[in-house]
Parts: structure tokens; sequence; C-alpha cells
């Protein structure tokens, strides 16, 4: 076997949980002195070694400020800094890296063209909004509304928790000049059709602005392909640090777009009588960015990539599929969010248990979930819960964890019930 | 099953939980106020009725006539969790037939005893002693202190929504 074959039979080797738990130093830990089950992957994923390596050899081998050093050190930290960019664009498919913006988070990525949009915006204008987004991509477009009169429609969601489509396809039209929407939902997992989205709001001559923060890390990205007009990611939700996040932007709007924040590094000129600014994407990165983030993030979709993200997806799946089974059996549990397709997401309520109550008796078992209504209180209004349980899975999950969970749930019945 | 979970979900507060006492609304309350946790959605809604305004006057818990301000009655409604239901059910137990501004005093005591490092007695609080507990879990606190907020703002007549936050 030659060296390349060997490589690729090593590629194409089954994944499993078990191997890949070994990359995550986080999940062989204990809580209440039982292993971690951590099933809140939807809040935030565990960062796996290669991350962490990462970061450390930035810290000792490179740190300093980019762009603007005259020595070897922040020539080696610009050159991480914008390989990770490069990454960035790879991930997404995006034509040129120069059409991703680092920011803090998916939510920074949002209200970054939601500050930018007020000159396009008037007392005729719709901003269309689905009725599962997450309080991220409603707020700054309210505030955004509050500015300018522009109104927001929002697309109903089905009770099978899938979006309405045909109602979507009555809001967008003439009127619209902005369509937000989830690619998964944070709290149901439901993926939405985003394409034939983008394909509505490009009939309509409206941008279109996708949410991927619960996408990125999950599903293969292609935004040419999508045609989006803008996609927002964090980082922490895809095995990178917190605080670092990535606006993909289609070039014009960042030609076209006013500057977000003003400071050091989106200028190339500045004078008392007026101040030129930098090129897209520095021109919406004030001041000294995240650059371990940034880096942070690259190494993780290093990893990801490393392992084929549609293989990773392909465990995610089973474990949706072997949860859904297990909870679905659970009696006077109901699942909230059932469409297909779906994100390895269970969001479910029981009769006589409170999510919260679930939360706390889980957490005893070493089963971490997320309790609450997941800041998308619309959705939660929707169907008439003040919250959910939400379990989340990774990759890095097993069927025990599942199996847990579910015993878990039995233990809170008899507890409470 | 684990002792401290036995000791946070303990029989007086499942008690509480699954019979809640006053858990009703009130027609032409006195006064009312609305509770809200942003962080779990839990929302609490604390009526009272007071003597010298409309409705019904009993005597007070000491057997004196109710002056004007005591709480002669005092219902609650709520979505809520475990701990928030109980501690709305006991709180209706021990403030109901109160002098208005003993019944103050009394829930700004449990408020201190539920604040962050906060360890001082609740022993003569009646069952919220039980609650104890829900100290050595800093995410639950708002849980217990939720009807408590909202009773003091009911209390004022204050017409905004009390949130944790």
């Amino acid at each position: 076997m030659s060296t390349a074959t060997a490589r690729l039979a090593a590629v194409q080797e089954p994944l499993s949980a078990q191997t890949l738990r070994a990359d995550f130093p986080g999940l062989a830990t204990t809580v209440h002195g039982k292993p971690l089950a951590y099933l809140d992957n939807a809040a935030s994923t565990q960062r796996p070694q290669a991350v962490m390596d990462a970061l450390t050899t930035y810290e000792v081998e490179m740190h300093a400020n980019v762009h603007r050093g005259v020595h070897a050190r922040s020539d080696r930290a610009t050159a991480a800094f914008e390989g990770a960019r490069e990454r960035a664009r790879g991930w997404l498919n995006a034509a040129s890296a120069d059409e991703i913006v680092f920011t803090r988070g998916a939510t920074e990525s949002i209200n970054l063209v939601a500050r930018c949009m007020d000159s396009r915006m008037d007392g005729d204008s719709e901003i269309v909004l689905t009725g599962m987004e997450h309080h991220s991509n409603i707020v700054p477009w309210q505030q955004l509304c509050e500015r300018t009169g522009a109104k927001i429609r929002v697309a109903p969601v089905l009770d099978s928790g899938a979006l309405d489509m045909a109602a979507l396809a009555g809001l967008i039209g003439g009127r619209t000049r902005l369509v937000a929407v989830t690619h998964v939902s944070n709290a149901m997992g439901v993926i939405n059709p985003v394409a034939e989205i983008c394909e509505l709001a490009r009939h309509a001559g409206a941008p279109i602005l996708i949410d991927g923060a619960q996408a990125a890390g999950h599903i293969p990205l292609d935004v040419l392909e999508l045609g989006c007009d803008f996609y927002a990611l964090s980082g922490h939700k895809m095995y990178a640090p917190t605080g670092i996040g990535a606006l993909y932007a289609r070039k014009p709007w960042l030609d076209e777009l006013p500057p977000f924040l003003g400071g050091g590094e989106m200028i190339l000129e500045v004078r008392f009588d007026g101040t030129t600014y930098n090129d897209p994407p520095h021109k919406f990165e004030a001041g000294t960015p995240n650059i371990s983030g940034a880096i942070g993030l690259g190494a993780a979709m290093d990893y990801l990539a490393g392992h084929g993200l549609e293989r990773l997806a392909a465990l995610e799946h089973d474990l949706l599929e072997h949860a859904t089974a297990r909870l679905q059996d659970v009696p006077g549990l109901k699942i909230i969010g059932t469409a297909s397709p779906k994100s390895a997401v269970v969001s479910f309520v029981i009769d006589g248990i409170h999510p919260h109550d679930l939360g706390t008796i889980l957490d005893h078992e070493g089963v971490a979930i997320r309790a609450g209504h997941h800041c998308a209180m619309p959705l939660m209004d929707r169907f008439g819960v003040p919250g959910t349980a939400r379990a989340s899975f990774a990759f890095y999950n097993t069927h025990e964890e599942v199996d847990r969970l579910a015993a878990g749930i039995t233990t809170a019945r008899k507890l409470l019930g | 099953m684990n002792d401290r979970l036995q000791s946070l979900y303990q029989r007086t507060v499942l008690e509480h939980c699954r019979s809640p006492r006053n858990f009703h609304a009130m027609d032409k309350p006195d006064r009312f106020a609305e509770g809200f946790n942003p962080l779990c959605g839990d929302k609490v809604t604390v009526y009272i009725r007071t003597p010298g305004r409309e409705g019904v006057s009993p005597s007070l818990k000491d057997g004196t006539s109710s002056p004007p301000g005591s709480i002669a009655e005092i219902s609650f409604e709520a979505a809520g969790c475990a701990i928030c239901l109980a501690s709305a059910s006991m709180m209706t137990e021990l403030l109901g037939g109160e002098a208005a501004e003993k019944a103050r005093q009394q829930a700004e005591k449990v408020l201190e005893a539920f604040k962050p490092g906060a360890d001082n007695g609740l022993g003569d609080l009646g069952e919220i002693v039980a609650l104890g507990s829900v100290r050595a879990y800093p995410s639950r606190i708002r849980c217990v202190t939720l009807p408590w907020r909202t009773f003091t703002a009911a209390l004022d007549d204050d017409p905004n929504t009390v949130s944790t936050e």
C-alpha cells in the first residue's frame, strides 16, 4: 500500500464518538461525581485539543498586534490571522477572503448589518423574519425599525416546527428591503430550506441574511450556491473559542455599507477635516481584533475539515434518531419541532415537570442540558410553553449518554411526578 | 438518589408544588404585581386584598382586627418550576393575615437570606426553611425569590413588571 493510499484508508475509516472524544479533554471530567454527559452543544460546544494547541502556539510564538508591526512576531501574527480569514472563506466557499469580517459572534455579525442599513430603510420598508428566530435575529431589526420607521413582518411556524413557506412567500414582496432567517432553529433544531428562501428574496430583489450560528459547525456550507447576501456564524458553537465569529457579506455590500465602528484599523488616513476608510473587510474591523480567537476559529475549521464535516454530521444524525426514539417512548413527553430535516437537537416538554427542575435533576446525574426559552420567546409563545428542555448533540456524544438522559428523565418523573 | 437532590426536592417542597395554597387569581384585588424571570420565562402574579379598601377584612393572626394595610387575603398565579411554585405557596401561608409592615419585613428577610453567599437562618419563617437547600444552586435562587420580590412590588403598588435581572 502506498503512503497516499494508506492515508486515504485512514481517512475513510469509520469515525466513532469514542475515538473523537479523546480529542476533547473537557469531556473527560465529572459533575456531581458522575461522568459528564455534555448535551448542551447548541449553547456552546467543547473545544478540541487542536484548538487549545493553536491558541498556545499563538501566545508563545507570535502574539503581537496585527497589520501594523514592522517586526517578525507581528508578521507571524498577521499571517496567522489572515490565514484564519482564508480558512473561514474556504469554510463558507466565499469568492474572496475580503468578504469575511471577523466579529465577536453571530450576534455582532447581525448587528453589524442592521446598524449599517439605516439609509436603505424608510416608513414603507419591510423586514421579513420568521417566528423561530433567536432574539439576536429579532432585536437588531426592531432597533433598525425604531430608527427608520420600517416594519417587521413575521413568517409563521407550523405545528411541526417547520417554517410556513407559503406564508413566507406571500410576505416577501415589493416592500421587502431585507429578509433575515435562521438556517437552523436553535430551539428546535429544524433546518430551514434556506436555498429556496434565498431564491424568494432574490426574485423580490431583497437582500437576505442567514443566521448560521447553529448550522456552521454541522452542515457543509456554500454561500455562492445559496446565493445569500450575508451569513453570520459564531465560533464557540463550532468548537472554537467564545468571543469570535464571522460575517460573510458579498463584496458589493461591503463596499456600499458605511463602517460599523470607528477607530484604528478601519482607516487609511485620518485628518480632523476628514477620514478615509480602509478597504473591506478591515473597514468593518475597528480596533485590535480578537487575533487568538480568529486563529482558534481557523484551527476548529481545520479540525472539522480533517475528519470531514459530512462524516461528523452522519454521527450526529444517528444520535438524533436514537434520542428521538428513546424520548418518544417517555410517557407525557412531547417533542417541540418534529419537522424534517433536523439538526441533532431535541427540544421537549413533559407533563407536570418544569424544564428547570428537570435540568437540575439531570445535572445531578452528570447530564448537562439547557432548560428555558432558548432566547426564542416568540417561538415559545407560539407553542404555548414558557420554555422547554433541550438536549443538543455533537459528534462526540454517545448512545450511552442519550440513554443516561432518558434514565435521568425517569428519575425526575419518580421524584416530581 | 443523591442526598443533595433529595434535600432540594424534599417532601414539604413537593407537597406545596403539587397542591399550592392560595393558587388562584383574585377578583378585584386591592393591589397586585407581576413578576418575570427572563432567564427561564417563569411568570408570577401576586394579588393582595387589604382592609380599608373594597373587600372583606378578616381578623389578623394575633387576634386583633385588621387595620388598613394588613394582608387580609393573598393569592397568586404562576407558570413556574417546583421551587418557584413552592416558594410562592409557602409565602402566601406565611404572609396572609399579617400586618403589612410585618409582611414586608418578612419578605425582606427572605430576600436577604437568599442573597449570594448568605447563610443566615430561616428558622422563624415557617416552612421556608425547606427551601434553604436552594442556596447551594446559584442558578435556582431566582426561582425562590421571584414570588417575594413580586409581593413587595404589589405592596408598593409598583405597576412595572418585576424582573429577576
